[in-house]
């Protein structure tokens, strides 16, 4: 197994899972300050930001810190290999968070972009770094390692078989998008039955004194927003004491606010009073009382 | 070219290799898709939840689900031929993904379990303010076990999705991760892809792994943290290679120091396990050595090095970062010493719970705790036959025995129930094994003994059905409780089954008009939604504030003491229950005095006091500021 041939693959992933890494990265970092509310830029930020945090950290630090096993378990190299590249990416973004606290920025998106790849690549140069080490030890006899992960002991040898029983076959397809459909479907099913799931019916009123600074005291905010599921037409009554100081008929989309400010309760009691859509609605209060900064 | 078939099809004899893949193909697949099959009746189930339809069919269709997407695990790996390598990690982790699925579907659009709402508030204040352990009025413990939220930010800033979305990849990917750790730890130890996979299996039944365990909450990552570091010491304990000296202990101290930043009692369990371990391989080692026989390196010291590590890394982040842990942890642990030694001292305990629920359940619980006590035994009896030459098999039989004290413990000691399905979480992983082990020893002796094909496949489906059996116990036990297990029926101040519109809309009106950190008296649901979406300072412990028609002096003094500044009144406390065995607020321990339902009058007497102000009125939920400057404790 050993030629020189060996020698540009042992490096050959690295370069490839740093290049990857780089990509994401700006990716991430581009998305981020070009893509506005753009949905070619949202779903690149997906496609490039998973990655970048699920896969890459965890894959560079399984190359690191698990170059080269045996398996007599005989446990599948692909739930290792899967286990160890997103758990120790979970691992690595705990620990990565903890330092970039120390940091006057802290986490922000640049922050972690910037952490995790250089995470990642850091990894990949101790890994490179460690071969390197590994190979002038041995006399560069052997490849530095017989696979670019550990993991790759049993596929190695899976590698000997022809490629073409390698393949899934058409059974497995079969099954495999049966699965799809029917899981898909259920979660189709859950998620259209929960959005379309009886709403409740209200409307909300609130009277609220200005905040403490100057250029709010004296005055009050009188606010209503429509939580109906559809538009509605809603009468709103305003009295100072026993006065009817202000009415306001009103017309609110679903999911509408409306607000106004008043002049504060100065000796009298504020009360409004709300009536909604539909027949047989019941009225809504708010109170302030006259000492009520 | 034996050595190639084995590392490929595992265990199984046909000639064949070509037919044997193809056999593989279909068994996996059918499971599959049978098991697809019971998520998606889950989901029909609920779906007439949410329609409005309740009642003993969909509850039994739920339940046929339940069934649906256990049964092919269960008969795969119980039948005679037995899985391969593949398919029995094909299984666990499709069961895995499969009873996440469940839990995902119960609240697909939004956060449903009252937990995962206080884990929004840790993150959201982390995205705010771009740092570590802020203010979490809600569970104020949680900052200081930033794993979690610093995941959960981490995917936020770099993908822009939502919290919701990058939660449920993160607790779907955590579920996942827990399954595959505990594969591999069971498969290393006990050398058999079956008895992995039924240990894997027996463990998805436990109580919260399906749900609870599952949800967007610290444990969830912390756990799938607790089962690496277990696969990580493992091969810590074998003799390590001559070049690779190091790497070994850096991956387990990553992994540890990443569970002790996740979750308190996780940390403290992994590090009670690894001292554990360390003790049992010592004290293996010791008797050998006294023996005379092989002295093989069996790792003691290694372990015991990464237990001192973990115990090491526990107290300096309790010591230095998250001291208020103690004040957390401390009224449970109280209350659980307390029946602890009433229990020993034979003193009747007032406090003591029972399980509670429609009869099935009741009966599936008793099943339950029957079947794994008897399990354990023998497990015990197996592994000490087979596997006592191996000293983590023998510390997951000693391990097991904590189910006794668990049983004994949940109903001598108040929150006995809570505290015995919290223990579950971790008791199981040893439980699970020893259980596998008996059930593999049952199904071997009911092969051999089989004078008939259909005999011993009818064992087979009996063996089967014990496990079906402690599924349902588990479920029956496990979470949400049995008046919420279909959604859509509102119940107010129910744990799911009370998050709703209106009190979702208080909450985010009081964020945005009233501003954050405002004292604030709830019942249960309004408690958890404005302490969360509200970021309110919401107030525990002053439930008599609702429970006279006038107020008092006394309320005016707890109302003074704790600093109360908003008073939430729900009038649906007024018209409806609260859930079975429970009460309308967060303490959930309602004096005995107290009105269920709450009297109207209760509610609206606020109103009538001077100088208050009604400030915010949605129907149903009114806003009291209660008058006069309150200053906090």
């Amino acid at each position: 197994m050993r030629n020189d041939s060996v020698r540009p693959t042992v490096s050959r992933d690295l370069v490839i899972t740093a290049g990857i890494t780089v990509l994401c990265a700006g990716l991430v970092a581009l998305a981020h300050t070009v893509a506005g509310q753009s949905p070619v830029w949202t779903v690149i930020a997906i496609l490039a930001g998973l990655p970048l945090a699920l896969v890459l950290p965890g894959h560079a630090l399984t190359m690191l810190l698990l170059p080269r096993r045996t398996e007599p378990a005989r446990i599948p190299p692909l739930l290792l290999q899967g286990m160890w590249t997103v758990g120790l990416s979970l691992a690595a973004m705990v620990m990565c968070g903890l330092l970039l606290n120390l940091i006057p920025v802290g986490l922000t998106s640049t922050s972690w972009t910037v952490g995790l790849a250089v995470l990642t690549l850091g990894a990949l140069a101790g890994t490179g770094a460690a071969r390197v080490r590994e190979s002038v030890k041995r006399g560069a006899r052997r490849p530095a390692v017989s696979a670019p992960t550990g993991v790759r002991t049993v596929s190695a040898r899976s590698a000997e078989l022809p490629a073409a029983r390698r393949r899934p076959t058409l059974a497995a397809a079969c099954y495999g998008i049966a699965v799809l459909v029917v899981a898909g479907t259920a979660v189709g099913l859950a998620h259209s039955s929960a959005a379309g799931q009886p709403n409740s019916h209200f409307a909300q009123l609130w009277l609220v004194p200005g905040k403490a600074d100057p250029a709010s005291a004296g005055q009050a905010t009188l606010g209503v927003r429509n939580d109906y599921p559809e538009s509605g037409h809603f009468h709103v009554t305003l009295r100072r004491g026993t006065a009817v100081a202000a009415t306001w008929d009103l017309t609110l989309q679903t999911g509408q606010t409306w607000h106004t400010t008043v002049p504060s309760a100065r000796g009298n009691t504020l009360k409004a009073t709300l009536t909604g859509p539909g027949p047989g609605a019941r009225s809504q209060v708010v109170v302030l009382n006259p000492d009520t900064p | 070219m034996t050595q190639l078939i084995e590392s490929f099809t595992g265990e199984l004899s046909r000639p064949t290799r070509e037919l044997r893949r193809t056999g593989n193909t279909h068994r996996i697949g059918l499971a599959a898709v049978v098991m697809a099959l019971g998520v998606l009746v889950i989901s029909l189930a609920y779906a007439a939840g949410r329609g409005g339809a309740s009642g003993q069919p969909w509850t039994g269709a739920y339940w046929i689900g339940e069934v649906l997407l256990f049964g092919p695990v269960v008969w795969r790996l119980l039948c005679r031929k037995g899985p391969s390598e593949y398919e029995a990690a094909g299984l666990v982790l499709g069961l895995a993904g499969g009873t996440y699925l469940v839990k995902y579907l119960y609240s697909p659009l939004r956060f449903g379990f009252p937990d995962e709402f206080q884990h929004w508030r840790s993150t959201t204040t982390l995205l705010e303010s771009h740092h570590l352990f802020g203010v979490n009025h809600l569970l104020p413990v949680s900052p200081a076990y930033p794993g979690l939220q610093e995941v959960t930010s981490a995917l936020v800033t770099t993908t822009g999705l939502p919290i919701f979305a990058a939660g449920m990849i993160i607790a779907g990917l955590a579920h996942l991760l827990l399954a595959a750790s505990l594969y591999v730890v069971f498969r290393r130890v006990s050398g058999s892809a079956r008895a992995a996979g039924l240990a894997c299996t027996i463990y998805a039944v436990n109580p919260h792994f399906q749900v609870f365990d599952a949800i967007f909450g610290y444990q969830t990552l912390a756990l799938a943290f607790l089962g690496l570091a277990l696969v990580a010491a493992l091969a810590l304990a074998k003799p390590p290679e001559r070049e690779n000296r190091i790497r070994p202990w850096v991956l387990a101290a990553v992994l540890v120091a990443a569970t002790v930043v996740t979750h308190h009692i996780t940390s403290y369990v992994l590090a009670g396990t690894l001292i554990l371990l360390a003790c049992f391989v010592s004290a293996y080692r010791h008797r050998r050595n006294r023996r005379g026989a092989d002295l093989r390196d069996t790792g003691a010291a290694r372990l015991g090095v990464l237990a001192g590590i973990t115990v090491g890394m526990v107290g300096l982040w309790l010591g230095l970062i998250a001291p208020l842990t103690v004040q957390y942890l401390e009224p449970t642990a109280r209350h659980f010493f307390a029946g602890l030694a009433n229990t020993l001292t034979a003193q009747a305990s007032d406090s003591g719970t029972t399980p509670t629920g429609p009869l099935p359940d009741l009966m599936a619980n008793y099943a339950t705790a029957i079947l794994i006590g008897l399990g354990v035994l023998a497990g015990w009896r197996h592994i000490w036959r087979t596997q006592r030459h191996h000293v983590w098999a023998l510390a997951f039989a000693v391990s097991a025995v904590g189910y006794y004290v668990i049983l004994i413990l949940r109903l001598a000691t108040p929150d006995g129930a809570e505290i015995a399905g919290r223990s579950l979480t971790y008791l199981y992983i040893p439980i699970g094994y020893t259980l596998a082990m008996a059930l593999v020893w049952l199904s071997q002796i009911s092969w051999r003994r089989a004078r008939h094909a259909a005999l011993g496949r009818a064992q087979t489906v009996l063996a089967g059905s014990v496990v079906i059996l402690l599924l349902f116990g588990g479920i029956a036990a496990g979470w949400p409780p049995y008046w919420e297990r279909l959604p859509g029926h509102y119940i107010v101040d129910g744990f799911e089954s009370g998050i709703n519109d209106q009190s979702t809309a208080v909450a985010k009106w009081a964020a945005s008009t009233l501003g954050p950190d405002h004292r604030v008296a709830a019942d249960f649901t309004n408690y958890i939604l404005l302490g969360s979406y509200g970021d309110q300072d919401v107030v525990r412990g002053v439930n008599q504030l609702y429970y006279h028609p006038t107020y008092t002096g006394a309320d005016a003094e707890l109302a003074r003491q704790d600093a109360v500044t908003y008073v939430v009144v729900d009038l649906r406390t007024s018209r409806y229950k609260p859930p079975p065995a429970q009460g309308y607020f967060p303490a959930r321990s309602t004096s005995p005095n107290a009105p269920v339902p709450i009297p109207r009058a209760n509610l609206l007497k606020f109103g009538n006091l001077p100088g208050a102000d009604r400030v915010y009125d949605s129907g149903d939920i009114i806003l009291y500021k209660l008058p006069g400057t309150h200053h906090a404790k």
